[in-house]
């Protein structure tokens, strides 16, 4: 007991040590920038705004209904590596043959710890408690009526430690994540129109998820200057899936794994980028046909320097020594 | 679609913001570089000059020149005269692989570095 403890604590000190107390504001791992995706999460700690993400998809009812999502999130950093997001959404459902509905979906908060940056290596991790408040959102746009609860881990890694002739693999960076998805229910009763009671199970999910990317801005930069059309120069082109899996309390629903693949392109500007996506159904279950979702997302770090865009504890960041010895 | 007109109102207003400030700085990129970075050239440079997107701070910036060995060839400063740009003197590079190692801090304290090469042929 004691033993595994002190792994879990000597692991932690490492982390600490090993950490950047220097974080680089938004996505930055050495020479690595990781944008922020749009169907995961970024692997880091950062003062950012999402406003709006936009998603147009289909569901997989019969006949399927068309599903419009709007979202905001805003993360703030409280410490250098530590920071916490709250991010709205809202839903409108449309099926031919009856009326819209509408609504906010529950509310969800994450608290994310940026543990572990090793630039050399271009190398980062973090981990999370993402929660979504149970009845904060609307019954009619599916909201759950439960609190769902999922420690969630954070990686990202480049590809810049490769050797100069593997040069035009250097590019690429890959990102994942994985959580386990605990309601705070284990099941959920109702009483449908004949004044039935049904009791529903509430599945606990495995979340989990990956990005890989092609940074045309650390092609540039770091191998090679093709002397591209600028617009080139700011393009990650990317594709991300988010998937989740019942690994317990599901027997009898029929839920099996869902999710989607999103191939699309991030252009990655100085205080803002915008990505696009098309949201390509696993299976049947996934949805009916390619949806789409497209996001803006702002900088504060680099928009508010001195202002909301550093964190709460520990202010602007204070250069240690000089560089090189100069 | 009451909340859509407010997402897209208060977006407006944090973009007006934004790019309405004077005080706004970005992440320093590096932009270009002569020779450009990854490049082949026929002879020595005399020196190696690198752009940035955002104005440095000299006394936190620096880059380095090291030869195929690890030799360091030379340090880089911010260019007096354009904190935009880092400049490296060279002094008669022989034939061969180099590679230019930097690490900035913009004006408003973020940190970027970055490394590439270039090749010096007969």
């Amino acid at each position: 007991m004691f033993s595994s403890v002190s792994r879990v604590v000597a692991l932690a000190i490492c982390g600490l040590a090993l950490s950047d107390a220097s974080a680089l504001a938004h996505c930055f791992v050495g020479a690595r920038f990781f944008p922020a995706t749009l169907a995961i999460d970024d692997p880091c700690v950062a003062d950012e705004l999402s406003i709006p993400t936009v998603a147009w998809s289909r569901t997989s009812d019969q006949p399927s209904a068309q599903q419009l999502d709007v979202s905001g999130e805003f993360s703030k950093r409280i410490t250098e590596t530590f920071g916490v997001s709250i991010s709205p959404t809202w839903t409108r459902l449309s099926q031919p043959g009856s009326p819209s509905v509408s609504g906010f979906q529950d509310l969800e908060t994450t608290f994310k710890w940026q543990f572990l940056s090793v630039p050399n290596a271009e190398f980062v991790m973090s981990t999370a408690l993402v929660i979504d408040w149970g009845g904060t959102g609307a019954n009619s746009v599916g909201a759950d009526t439960f609190t769902t609860y999922t420690p969630t881990f954070y990686m990202g890694k480049g590809f810049g430690t490769l050797p100069d002739d593997m040069g035009w693999a250097r590019p690429f960076g890959f990102t994942a994540q994985v959580g386990y998805a605990i309601p705070s229910s284990s099941s959920t009763m109702s009483v449908d129109d004949s004044g039935n009671v049904r009791v529903t199970p509430n599945p606990r999910f495995l979340t989990y998820g990956f990005s890989l990317q092609y940074s045309m801005p650390y092609l540039k930069s770091n191998v090679v200057d093709l002397q591209l059309p600028d617009i080139v120069n700011h393009l990650i082109p990317i594709v991300e899936a988010r998937l989740q899996t019942p690994v317990s309390n599901s027997f009898g629903t029929g839920i099996g794994t869902s999710g989607t693949i999103n191939p699309g392109v991030i252009w990655v500007g100085d205080y803002f980028q915008v990505g696009l996506e098309a949201m390509i159904p696993i299976n049947h279950a996934s949805g009916s046909g390619t949806g789409v979702i497209g996001q803006l997302h702002l900088y504060l770090d680099d928009m508010f320097p001195t202002t909301i865009g550093q964190p709460l504890i520990g202010g602007v960041t204070n250069p240690r020594r000089p560089m090189f010895g100069n | 679609m009451q909340h859509i007109r407010q997402m897209i109102r208060s977006t407006a207003i944090v973009v007006a913001l934004a790019f309405g400030g004077a005080t706004a700085h970005a992440h320093a990129f590096l932009d270009h570089a002569s020779p450009l970075v990854g490049s082949t050239v026929k002879s020595s440079p005399n020196e190696v000059r690198m752009w940035f997107t955002q104005a440095l701070e000299p006394r936190f910036s620096g880059a380095q020149l090291r030869s195929s060995t690890g030799a360091v060839l030379g340090n880089g400063t911010v260019d007096t005269a354009d904190p935009k740009q880092m400049v490296i003197p060279t002094h008669g590079l022989a034939p061969g692989r180099y590679k230019v190692t930097w690490k900035v801090l913009s004006v408003d304290t973020h940190r970027t570095e970055g490394s590439f090469s270039f090749e010096v042929k007969p």
